[in-house]
């Protein structure tokens, strides 16, 4: 309860933002649009629905956060607890990366922030990843490792969550940080295996 | 399959008696391994009850480590066997590359004492379920995948008839007050493990579980606690004594439920977070794994915190916090600098 307090005190204190606010998220310039690596050269689904650019609201909010300078996307509903992503080159500049070679996700809960001992960085969920349905162009589910299990390590309770979308491709790698909600009731959508070449 | 056989009956045959040779000094080969740099799990001695004497070491692991090389050498004087096994852990490596790091441990090993290895040892991985294969009196096990899919662990073992002259130069193993006071200490590590149990919350009856314990080796127990709950598994070292070089500090706990999957439970996080924090500073080079020394300098004392296994250390006058997140067992070194600010040290899982 204390780390939401202070989430909503951070939240409310209105900080005048000059006009930079969404700087982070803008392309790169000319031919280097994609060099931020900030996902405006892919384009990503999760549980079926697009990534969109964050709101201004929501950047403001979640920037009072440490280190999340980059959550340059969000989703509009909730997601499933075992969500799926499906990612390709697209946006600015489609052939970027190139072929997908792989999606790196890495998860982290905002809901339990405190200051007290997150003051620079949130540390990400550890024993989460996401694996490939089929083929590396299908899609991908988050996925909790069997290994070291501890009591509720495993489970992803309803919240706020950044993740860190890694999409690696073959000629080069862009980057997504999505600002999510998790709800555990929802089911994740369906698979989809994709195919082994294009 | 038939390939692989006849490659390591071959090896026997024509080779010669490499690994044969090689076991004939024990002793020796643990004094190698400690040369290595690799830490001592067990140094050379004898070990209570079987009465076996080994030595086993293994690399340090840390947060970027590839993979761990790992050595066992024995002498079982009750079976009459001397036995070495060399093995990879193989973190970020797929078996294939594991397969290759071992072959050149393997060959590095043997060139140090001399010998050489075996032609065509190495043709018996693939994808064969463990092998043993005799000839005359020695042994050679290779593990196969499925050690790898649990363990990510490719490992070679030798193993034949000790003779009588290394039995005898073994000498009396343990006397009759080493018996004592080692069982003394398997009651005390017992109690520790109970006491964990307890706290662990998974069992409401404590005097109803079923006990068995398995020694591992010397000062190292396994304790497994059976109830109508399921079954609680306790592995713990006597990390408070300096002859014995345990490895890490703290138990491990682990709760089955009948038919479910093993689940990690937190225990004894505080000596967890004092072995973290002393092997972050020890400036020791003895190789020994925990600095005793310097764990009697500090002081530990938890905050409650709900989410957050909170425990604070003092040592000359420096000050430390662990903060492990209850959520995941993520956890966190810090310490405190002259501005206030805390700063991460290491990080990474409390198991």
């Amino acid at each position: 309860m204390k780390a939401l307090q202070v989430f909503l005190a951070l939240a409310t204190a209105a900080p005048v933002f000059g006009g930079n606010l969404m700087e982070d998220c803008e392309p790169g310039s000319r031919r280097m649009v994609c060099i931020h690596r900030n996902g405006v050269c892919v384009e990503v689904s999760i549980d079926g629905q697009a990534t969109r650019p964050i709101s201004r609201e929501n950047r403001q909010r979640i920037t009072q956060l440490p280190d999340m300078d980059e959550v340059c996307w969000e989703i509009e509903a909730p997601v499933s607890s075992a969500f799926r992503v499906e990612a390709r080159g697209g946006g600015l500049q489609p052939d970027f990366i190139g072929e997908l070679k792989s999606i790196g996700a890495i998860l982290v809960p905002l809901d339990e922030y405190d200051p007290e001992f997150d003051g620079n960085r949130i540390e990400p969920l550890r024993g989460f990843s996401a694996e490939a349905d089929g083929y590396r162009d299908g899609t991908w589910q988050l996925r909790a490792r069997d290994h070291f299990r501890t009591p509720g390590s495993t489970q992803l309770p309803a919240g706020e969550y950044v993740i860190i979308l890694r999409l690696h491709g073959q000629d080069n790698w862009d980057k997504q940080e999505v600002l999510i909600r998790i709800d555990p009731n929802l089911k994740p959508a369906p698979a989809k295996q994709g195919s082994a070449g294009r | 399959m038939l390939r692989a056989f006849v490659a390591l009956a071959l090896c026997f045959v024509a080779g010669g008696v490499s690994a044969e040779d090689l076991l004939d000094q024990p002793k020796e080969l643990c004094e190698y391994f400690a040369s290595l740099g690799m830490k001592a799990q067990f140094q050379w001695g004898p070990v209570p009850q079987g009465e076996a004497f080994l030595c086993q070491y293994a690399d340090e692991f840390g947060g970027t480590t590839a993979y761990v090389r790992a050595a066992r050498v024995s002498v079982d004087p009750a079976s009459e066997t001397v036995a070495m096994g060399l093995s990879i852990q193989g973190f970020a490596l797929v078996r294939a590359e594991a397969i290759d790091t071992l072959e050149t441990y393997v060959q590095a090993t043997f060139r140090a004492q001399g010998r050489s290895l075996p032609e065509g040892l190495f043709e018996a991985f693939g994808d064969l379920e463990e092998v043993t294969r005799t000839d005359g009196d020695l042994a050679v096990t290779v593990t196969g995948p499925a050690l790898w899919e649990a363990q990510r662990v490719v490992g070679l073992s030798w193993q034949r008839t000790a003779d009588s002259s290394l039995l005898s130069s073994l000498g009396e193993s343990i006397t009759p007050e080493e018996v004592d006071r080692r069982k003394l200490v398997e009651i005390q590590l017992q109690e520790r493990c109970l006491a964990s149990v307890e706290a662990s919350g998974y069992t409401d009856d404590l005097d109803a579980l079923e006990m068995s314990s398995r020694q591992l080796s010397a000062s190292r127990y396994q304790f497994e606690f059976t109830g109508s709950e399921g079954r609680f598994d306790c592995q713990v070292c006597d990390d408070a004594d300096p002859s014995v070089n345990c490895g890490t500090m703290g138990l491990r706990l682990s709760f089955t439920a009948p038919q479910g999957e093993p689940l990690h439970l937190p225990a004894e996080l505080d000596r967890k977070c004092l072995y973290a924090l002393q092997k972050e500073v020890s400036q020791a080079t003895d190789g020994s794994f925990i600095d005793h020394e310097l764990v009697a300098r500090i002081t530990t004392r938890e905050i409650p915190n709900d989410q957050r296994y909170v425990f604070e250390h003092d040592l000359d006058g420096g000050h430390y916090r662990c903060v492990i997140r209850k959520r995941d067992m993520s956890y966190r070194l810090e310490r405190r600098g002259g501005d206030g600010e805390w700063r991460a040290l290491v990080g990474g899982i409390m198991l």
